[in-house]
């Protein structure tokens, strides 16, 4: 969803809401992309920055209007307005910070009671940074609750096309839809060490088929 | 010619977010162990848990800029009601964030004004 002074599209637009706790890095991964960035527009009643994405796909283009707060979510819970019309999400954690991922299951139980059953991606951030204190292998929440999961690094660009991807194929019902060419983003500002990544992506794997651990949603240690 | 009320308010805002920007731990000073404050819907009770509270705020600074004060004298002989508007700015943040709070400050028995009950909400959609 457009806001009321924003451009609207002749192709397919979809509200892409983005939670997580404050300074996971949601303004800095919605920024990379460079034509959103150009094109953003600022609400000052809502308190929300709409960033419009364009992805290029075999099926033609697709735009995500994505919602970033600005910073409300640092004094508590975002109010309903910001997820209404919803249509689907990105759950944010930083993998070098152990609360933010403890908080997953708060920020997706406040986005479900608004906006039941859309699809949603866990993004693991940060995977960067060298100390990380949530392990790939640690990361279950996504299996109980179906959602996907993606480890992301939003200063280098890693795997930031992946979550628009799976959430494109979840809008257009179709697993066949792939981007036939890259959104412009902006120029890497880290470099990730992608052999240390590959093993994580083997764990992340591996934990996959792992009978899921026995414990509420909410406890994580 | 000022209230008194009106005096006392505005001092003690001007106060509160001295301390709120710059020494956020100082707070702890103005309440007391039966202080109330709801925190965007969430309540706390008493000086200890109000106060970690506001330390555990993922912000290390910001800046209140305040834009009114309404005072009114309480039904308790020399306790104040204060209702402020403004807008807070957090350096990580590229738009400053609205918000509206209420403070009722209430004598002690020495007679320093302590906060009885505060509410702090953002203002947005």
């Amino acid at each position: 969803m457009a806001l009321p002074n924003q451009a609207t599209v002749d192709y397919p637009s979809f509200k892409l809401v983005i939670v997580g706790d404050g300074g996971t890095g949601k303004t800095t991964f919605v920024k990379r992309h460079l034509t959103g960035e150009f094109e953003k527009k600022y609400e000052p009643t809502i308190g929300v920055e709409v960033h419009p994405l364009d992805f290029f796909t075999n099926y033609g283009k697709i735009r995500f209007y994505c919602w970033d707060t600005a910073g409300q979510e640092k004094f508590g819970g975002l109010r309903d307005g910001y997820y209404i019309h919803g249509q689907c999400a990105i759950i944010m954690f930083d993998v070098t910070a152990r609360l933010t991922y403890k908080n997953v299951p708060t920020w997706h139980r406040d986005l479900c009671r608004v906006c039941e059953n859309i699809p949603i991606v866990l993004c693991g951030n940060k995977v960067d940074v060298k100390n990380r204190q949530v392990k790939a292998k640690q990361v279950t929440f996504h299996r109980k609750k179906n959602l996907q999961y993606y480890e992301i690094s939003a200063k280098s660009n890693y795997n930031f096309e992946k979550p628009f991807l799976y959430l494109a194929r979840k809008l257009a019902g179709n697993p066949e839809l792939h981007f036939v060419e890259s959104p412009a983003l902006a120029p890497p500002e880290v470099q990730i060490d992608l052999a240390v990544q590959e093993q994580h992506e083997r764990e992340l794997a591996q934990a996959a088929v792992q009978p899921l651990p026995d414990e509420d949603d909410d406890a994580f240690d | 010619m000022e209230e008194e009320g009106d005096i006392i308010g505005k001092a003690f805002v001007e106060h509160y977010y001295q301390l709120f920007d710059n020494e956020r731990a100082s707070l702890s000073s103005l309440y007391q162990p039966d202080s109330m404050l709801t925190f965007e819907g969430q309540q706390i009770l008493g000086v200890h848990d109000i106060s970690s509270k506001l330390q555990q705020l993922p912000f290390e600074r910001c800046r209140h800029v305040v834009s009114t004060i309404d005072t009114q004298p309480s039904s308790v002989h020399g306790s104040i009601l204060i209702f402020v508007s403004g807008s807070i700015e957090i350096p990580e943040e590229e738009h400053p964030l609205r918000f509206s709070q209420m403070f009722h400050l209430v004598p002690s028995p020495e007679g320093n004004l302590f906060v009885q009950n505060d509410i702090f909400r953002l203002n947005y959609g």
